[in-house]
């Protein structure tokens, strides 16, 4: 019998191996590091905001303590700043009285929440036709890609808008007007990859060895292409926020009162210069809440995928 | 006698070329035609030629990856050509085939002892999870590595023990017919002569059958029991390895022996034998494919297709003059026949 | 028209390679690439490097070409008719792979600008560095003039005005661009037929993908000897071509040999290629030059263990094989080395020394050099 092979003597091998250089390139890439923090972070909060704030504070007024800003570390090069009895409002009030930070702990979940059911819709949406368009080929995959071809043709926005006014303004209403415009990208997306990872040697052995097009498609093909589509998902994680908080810009928002960052950088346009922090704050979350998002997705590639690294 | 395990009838196989607005079919690549073949049980058939000859084609043909055009392929005597789906699964696990590349051949996300035992798990031969484990350890040493490195992933090893785990996967499932596609084109020639010994060893051991895939001409001498010239989706030779190789008869066969470098100062060439390119499986001359590039061609060649025939016993030629090159020959080169 | 070959009796070697080292810097650790390789390329022969995967041949050849990666330190001495190149800074470099070295690879395809005429390729280095090649393309021309008015061709007069031209051009130092391309032209078509390529004017003017995998090394080759180098290192360059292909341009290679002035360094894997074009050999190994000798010599009576495994391991398409003998083991990694000889582990005649001390290069018998314990050191 031959010989039996000597492989080359390392510490590691194996799933540990890969955990440990994975974690060793994610160590290395600060822009990764941060946007990760930043991106949990943000979810995190989401989570526990409920417990930090009392859930029920956005739906009352209190008018006497309207656009206050009582900080006493900053304060604002704008004359007549009301400044508000009592406690210390950190990032101050809004024209209803409510503090803001409490507001914007508030609207975390509620942002987090849309943009995590858009985006995972979205890419659902996108497994299921973009890999039956790939496998199925032909004339099928001709009219998928024309279907997806007429929604890009049609403006993002302009769509949600159109969507909106026909539905009407609920907070599902809008999750479906921001879908609508966006699952087409992961269908080509997940089109793409999976036609030219169905042409690879090994997809061709696992046919061989029996396997049927189900079995290869969803244990072998879109566990080696999912890494585009998870950096495509954190992305759009960000730009799905700043897609929905422009439609409330635009007068969509379901209720003004409502704890979402746009709805609370559209209440705050009209005091801009009377109370700038009503847009600042807020402005600066979905800012930090983005980049971090974003920072996140370019660094995930890197780090996750195998093959990228030998 | 046909005792053959496998066996083609007259298979075709076409590509249609598409071309213009509406995708229409332009043209054919006659990527295979009319191929007869037959494996006997045990033996290693060799299959040979250069590139776009049709052997790779015709390997995947027979295994059932793409349909044939026309003809009929049998296995154990059952005909599989038109079985589609499910029905072929019962196929697959008698058929199994081992690729040129053998890292592109494993799924880089899966363990070596995942890619072991899925087949098993395809096929039900196991039923437990520790029964499928042992399996793939027992597997795994039989082409000679070991067990530790079941928890590893391909990317870990080297080309050499990476094919060896494709032919342990192809084990996996305990099929009567192999197809070697060019295994040991991607390897070092040290390495290649430790992964033939381990095929010859198995043949031995689990009475397998293979259709080996080459266009190293001093592999297949060593490999094969018979082979089979292809030139341009043709047979155009085929006999006992020994008799082709010492007396081949076709003036392809001739060249492309003559083409082979052999690695001996004492056995040099001079000047090559066949001028000009291998041609397209697009564009096929008239009469006999080899025709251009044949220093024997006459007009009969141009008008018609030379079948394929028995020039002596057991040995099938397709040509009009099936020439004795080595009787009728000086040491290099034949002397031209009259026209 | 081409140089006819000086008298070529000269003992001096072309290229000289001592102690070459070179380790790559990479995340996962120094990869001793070249253990200190020795070696020497002597005039108008084809010298074949032999090896398999990571023992360094194309390491070597793009070392002697200076194209290593920015993340290589090399260390030793490359000598190209007595100079240094490895003291050379990255234009002085530019300038020898300009004139005096030139290389072809395995795979034309991607090697050759899909989208520029061929002839454009071949003429490109000639057109803009006239400074470099004008007076090699002058007086080829003016060679050539001689020529057709002894053979008394028609149109003497325009031809003593091109004469006339060229000289003008050569004294003044100047050669416009008009001129330059045209000479150059001449000089690629004289090649392309050199190698063999029918029709010359027609292929002169085709893209890449017009051409067959056969053409377009025969086009690279023209590429590479239009430029007269000293050195021409051609790295697998029959390997991704079909058996009736290759034994084309082995054939090519064999009648180049006496035509132009190069010396051929042959990288490649198949010892029958060797085989068939060569006129001496080194085996390298993990690093090393493990063997070095004159074809036949090397075959008649491989010295190193691992050539011999080598040898064993490799069937033949003449004679039946009984068993073929594979060397046990496999490649070491680069990393981390075996110490000592580096194919100690898996040579069938190792003791105890050999993986203590690196065996030097030493002349076994005129002309056959060996590093291994076995024969001394």
């Amino acid at each position: 019998m031959t010989e039996t092979e000597e492989v080359p003597v390392k510490a590691l091998t194996g799933r540990r191996a890969e955990l440990k250089h994975a974690y060793t390139l994610y160590k290395q890439n600060p822009v990764v590091v941060a946007g990760s923090i930043i991106a949990v972070g943000s979810i995190v909060l989401a989570l526990l905001s409920n417990v930090i704030v009392n859930p029920n504070i956005w739906q009352v007024e209190q008018l006497g303590q309207r656009l206050c800003w009582n900080n006493p570390t900053f304060s604002w090069p704008v004359t007549n700043v009301f400044d508000c009895p009592g406690a210390t409002y950190p990032l101050g009030t809004d024209s209803w009285g409510r503090n803001v930070l409490q507001m914007i702990i508030l609207a975390l979940p509620l942002d987090m929440e849309i943009s995590l059911t858009i985006v995972v819709s979205a890419t659902l949406i996108g497994v299921a036709l973009g890999s039956f368009a790939a496998y199925v080929g032909g004339k099928v995959d001709e009219a998928i890609l024309r279907v997806t071809d007429i929604f890009f043709a049609l403006p993002a926005l302009v769509l949600a808008i159109v969507v909106m006014t026909i539905l009407g303004r609920t907070i599902m209403n809008l999750t479906i007007a921001v879908l609508i415009p966006w699952w087409p990208i992961y269908v080509r997306l997940i089109r793409s990859q999976v036609l030219s990872e169905k042409e690879r040697p090994y997809v061709e052995a696992l046919r061989s060895t029996g396997a049927s097009p189900v079995r290869i498609l969803f244990l072998h093909i879109l566990p080696n292409t999912i890494y585009p589509v998870i950096v495509q998902m954190t992305l759009d994680i960000g730009n799905v926020i700043l897609t929905f908080s422009a439609l409330m810009f635009l007068g969509f928002s379901p209720n003004p009162l409502l704890p979402e960052l746009g709805n609370l950088v559209t209440e705050g346009i009209s005091y801009v210069f009377t109370a700038p922090w009503l847009i600042v704050f807020p402005g600066l979350t979905i800012l930090i809440v983005v980049l971090g998002f974003n920072l996140l997705g370019d660094g995930v590639r890197d780090v996750l995928d195998p093959r990228l690294r030998r | 006698m046909t005792d053959y395990i496998v066996e083609t009838k007259a298979v075709y196989k076409w590509f249609p070329i598409k071309g213009g607005i509406l995708s229409r079919t332009v043209g054919y690549v006659k990527a295979v035609e009319d191929a007869s073949l037959g494996v006997r049980k045990g033996e290693t058939l060799g299959l040979v030629g250069e590139s776009g000859c049709g052997k790779t084609t015709l390997a995947r043909v027979i295994m059932r990856l793409i349909d044939a055009t026309e003809g009929q392929i049998y296995l154990d005597g059952e005909d599989i050509t038109r079985i589609r789906g499910r029905k072929l699964k019962p196929i697959r696990r008698k058929m199994q085939i081992v690729f040129q590349d053998p890292y592109a051949s494993l799924d880089p996300r899966q363990t070596v002892s995942s890619a072991l035992t899925e087949p098993m798990r395809i096929h039900h031969i196991v039923r437990t999870r520790s029964e499928a484990h042992n399996e793939a350890k027992r597997l795994i040493r039989v082409v000679g590595l070991n067990p530790d490195h079941l928890s590893r992933f391909p990317h870990e090893f080297s080309g050499g023990q990476r094919q060896r785990i494709a032919i342990a996967r192809a084990l996996a499932v305990e099929p009567e017919v192999v197809v070697l596609d060019e295994p040991t084109s991607s390897l070092d020639v040290s390495v290649q002569a430790q992964v033939l010994e381990l095929l010859k060893d198995l043949q031995k051991e689990f009475d397998l059958t293979y259709l080996f895939i080459s266009h190293n001409l001093s592999v297949i001498r060593y490999m094969c029991h018979r082979i089979i010239v292809m030139y341009l989706g043709k047979i155009v030779e085929e006999a006992d390895t020994l008799k082709v190789y010492d007396n081949p008869m076709h003036p392809y066969t001739f060249a492309l022996l003559s083409s082979a470098p052999i690695p001996d100062p004492e056995r040099r060439k001079g000047a090559a034998l066949l001028e000009g390119d291998v041609p397209s499986p697009i564009n096929i001359p008239s009469g006999c494919r080899f025709r251009e590039r044949c220093q024997f061609a006459t007009n009969l060649c141009s008008q018609t297709e030379p079948e394929l025939e028995a020039a002596e016993l057991q040995h099938l030629v397709r040509c009009h003059y099936k020439i004795d090159f080595v009787s009728k020959a000086t040491e290099e080169r034949p002397r031209k026949l009259p026209a | 028209m081409l140089e006819a070959p000086g008298i070529s009796e000269i003992a001096a070697p072309v290229l000289e390679v001592k102690d070459l080292r070179v380790v790559f810097h990479t995340y996962a650790g120094e990869v001793k690439a070249l253990d200190g390789v020795n070696l020497t390329l002597n005039r108008h022969e084809i010298f074949g490097i032999v090896g398999e995967s990571g023992c360094g041949k194309s390491v070597t050849a793009l070392a002697i070409a200076g194209l290593l990666p920015e993340n290589a330190s090399v260390s030793g001495q490359i000598l190209l008719d007595g100079r240094n190149l490895s003291e050379l800074g990255k234009e002085e470099m530019r300038q020898v792979r300009l004139k005096d070295v030139a290389q072809v690879f395995q795979d034309p395809m991607t090697y050759l600008n899909p989208v520029l005429q061929v002839g454009f390729q071949i003429t490109e280095a000639l057109v803009t560095e006239t400074n470099v090649y004008e007076k090699q393309m002058i007086g080829e021309r003016l060679r050539e003039l001689d020529q057709l008015e002894k053979q008394g061709t028609n149109g003497l007069q325009a031809l003593e005005q091109e004469r006339g031209k060229l000289q003008n051009a050569l004294r003044s130092g100047r050669v416009s661009k008009g001129q330059a391309r045209e000479l150059a032209r001449d000089v690629a078509l004289e090649y392309l037929k050199l190698v063999r390529l029918p029709e010359a004017e027609r292929i002169f003017k085709m893209y890449p993908f017009e051409l067959s995998g056969g053409m377009r090394q025969r086009a690279m080759i023209a590429m590479a000897l239009v430029k007269r180098p000293k050195v021409l290192l051609a790295d697998e360059i029959t390997t991704a071509l079909d058996v009736t292909v290759q034994a084309q341009i082995l054939a090519l290679l064999q009648e180049l040999k006496d035509k132009i002035d190069a010396s051929i360094v042959l990288i490649t894997h198949d010892l029958g290629v060797v085989s068939e074009v060569c006129d001496r050999v080194a085996v390298m190994y993990a690093g090393n030059v493990v063997e070095v000798a004159e074809l036949r010599e090397l075959f008649s009576n491989p010295l190193h263990p691992y050539t011999q495994g080598l040898m064993a391991a490799v069937p033949r398409p003449d004679r039946s094989t009984v068993k073929l003998q594979s060397i046990k083991g496999s490649v070491p990694d680069l990393i981390y080395p075996p110490s000592g000889c580096r194919f100690h582990p898996r040579c069938p005649k190792a003791f105890a020394a050999c993986s203590q001390r690196k065996p030097p290069l030493i002349e076994a018998t005129k002309g056959h050099y060996v590093e291994c314990l076995l024969y001394g050191g």
